[in-house]
């Protein structure tokens, strides 16, 4: 497992800290998450409030999931959960929403990484990711029937999503040999601008088709950034 | 409120680009594809105009018929006339215009630069500018982004990408192959709107501050748009440090 996934895990947990202001000092003494080598979600309180909403959310959809719903199914008061969460309702959903994407890049993450070089880890992240947004049941029926729940809080987050990306490559590039004059963190931002942009949508490529992610890789991302 | 029916409109516009003309030019045209009489064309010009001032003020959602009228100084009765589908007609034809428009400018700058490596900037700036200083766009992504964004993200983004694609290729011909061309032009399109959604001043490292300053704001957070997301500068070393090397790997594997 390397560097950049735990350094990716630290990044969401600690995102997931921030955003209730809480610390997760408490996560350490509890030890387990990290205990098989493997990152799990780290068990705490939020955490739970959060895995217990998006359940709610996975059986009937983002308008349907009330705060009531959301205590109900985190076996909480509704006092509970404004604690973590003072904005209500909007503020847990939007949260539930952030959640779940930062998982879904640590999910990413893991997947490249034992990548022998950086373009085989871009062309299986790429089929990676696109594969798992196509089977992302929760995702596709958000899309299909109430897009504009979702696609708000998307695009609120996409900065810090951007950035975590352009960090995880940041730490990708170190000690690699880039193109002369190219500095790695405006490396690592390109190379995360083209992957967020064809994770949702691949435009002319087929990417379920390697090959032709591969041509996509070479020509599109990695042409101007290797040496 | 009909906001499906803006979903055909902004992908119907391969229609619209075929007869791009910049903003003053004849609505009508554009929408039906058949040239109405000049006097019913500068009437309808008119209430566009006043739809588009209206949602730049009230938004999508609460711009009326009424408040159309009233901008456009006619009355109801004329309103229905010019567009008989009522408030999501207009709505859908000033969707179309406008595209048509940012299209339309973008030719216009492009006019008179010969060097295709130079039409890529200037086209990526270009697009940017229009974007970011659209004041109606402005209004519904800072107030009402449920109305706009579902129409553009994931495979709604296809038909975003499909459009620049095919709009900006032929600037390409003396370059590349059509195929090619187009996956430039929405290659282009991917970096101008990621730096519009992600502009330079989002992307650094003091995230978890922000984000720590920000939490009530979680989902309520209008999406304000930075006024130079992508500047001339920028656009260039862009195109310079990737387009450029990516345009002859394509070149080189359309080859072979």
């Amino acid at each position: 497992m390397g560097t950049n996934v735990s350094r990716l895990w630290s990044w969401a947990a600690h995102g997931g800290s921030l955003l209730s202001g809480k610390d997760m000092s408490g996560a350490r003494e509890r030890g387990g998450a990290y205990a098989s080598g493997v990152p799990r979600p780290v068990n705490d309180t939020r955490t739970r409030l959060l895995e217990a909403t998006y359940a709610c959310i996975a059986r009937d959809g983002l308008g349907a999931t009330s705060l009531e719903d959301a205590a109900r199914s985190a076996g909480v008061s509704r006092a509970t959960l404004y604690r973590y969460f003072p904005g209500g309702r909007d503020e847990l959903l939007g949260a539930v929403i952030t959640w779940e994407t930062l998982r879904f890049f640590l999910r990413l993450a893991e997947a490249v990484a034992d990548a022998p070089d950086l373009e085989t880890l871009l062309v299986d992240g790429i089929v990676f990711a696109h594969r798992a947004i196509e089977e992302h049941e929760v995702l596709r029926r958000i899309l299909g029937t109430e897009p504009e729940l979702l696609t708000p809080q998307l695009t609120v987050d996409a900065p810090r999503i951007l950035n975590l990306i352009r960090t995880f490559f940041i730490g990708r590039f170190d000690g690699h040999e880039l193109r002369e004059g190219l500095p790695p963190g405006d490396a690592a931002e390109y190379v995360a601008r083209m992957t967020l942009s064809f994770i949702s949508s691949p435009g002319r490529w087929d990417l379920s088709d390697p090959e032709q992610v591969r041509a996509l890789v070479r020509s599109e991302i990695l042409a101007g950034v290797m040496p | 409120m009909g906001l499906a029916l803006v979903v055909p409109s902004l992908t119907a516009d391969r229609r619209a680009i075929a007869h791009a003309e910049p903003a003053h030019s004849e609505p009508g045209v554009v929408a039906s594809g058949k040239p109405p009489s000049p006097r019913v064309s500068d009437s309808r010009a008119r209430v566009l105009d006043a739809a588009v001032r209206c949602v730049a003020r009230f938004g999508v959602a609460k711009t009326t018929v009424e408040d159309v009228a009233r901008e456009a100084r006619l009355s109801r009765a004329t309103l229905y006339r010019l567009f008989p589908g009522g408030r999501d007609d207009i709505v859908v034809t000033m969707v179309e215009r406008e595209v048509a428009g940012f299209f339309g400018t973008l030719a216009g700058r492009l006019d008179g630069v010969d060097d295709p490596t130079e039409r890529i900037v200037v086209a990526m700036t270009a697009a940017a500018d229009q974007l970011v200083e659209h004041r109606a766009l402005g209004f519904v992504l800072a107030h009402e982004p449920e109305v706009l964004l579902p129409h553009v993200l994931f495979t709604e983004l296809d038909h975003v990408l499909a459009s620049a694609g095919s709009f900006f290729a032929p600037y390409l011909s003396g370059l590349l192959e059509a195929e090619d061309a187009r996956r430039v032009g929405e290659w282009m399109t991917r970096l101008v709107l990621s730096h519009v959604v992600c502009p330079p001043g989002a992307v650094d490292d003091s995230w978890p501050q922000a984000r720590a300053n920000s939490s009530r704001d979680a989902v309520a957070s209008p999406f304000a748009l930075h006024p130079e997301p992508l500047s001339e500068d920028r656009a260039r070393w862009l195109v310079q440090m990737f387009i450029v090397p990516g345009i002859r790997a394509l070149t080189a594997a359309s080859t072979t």
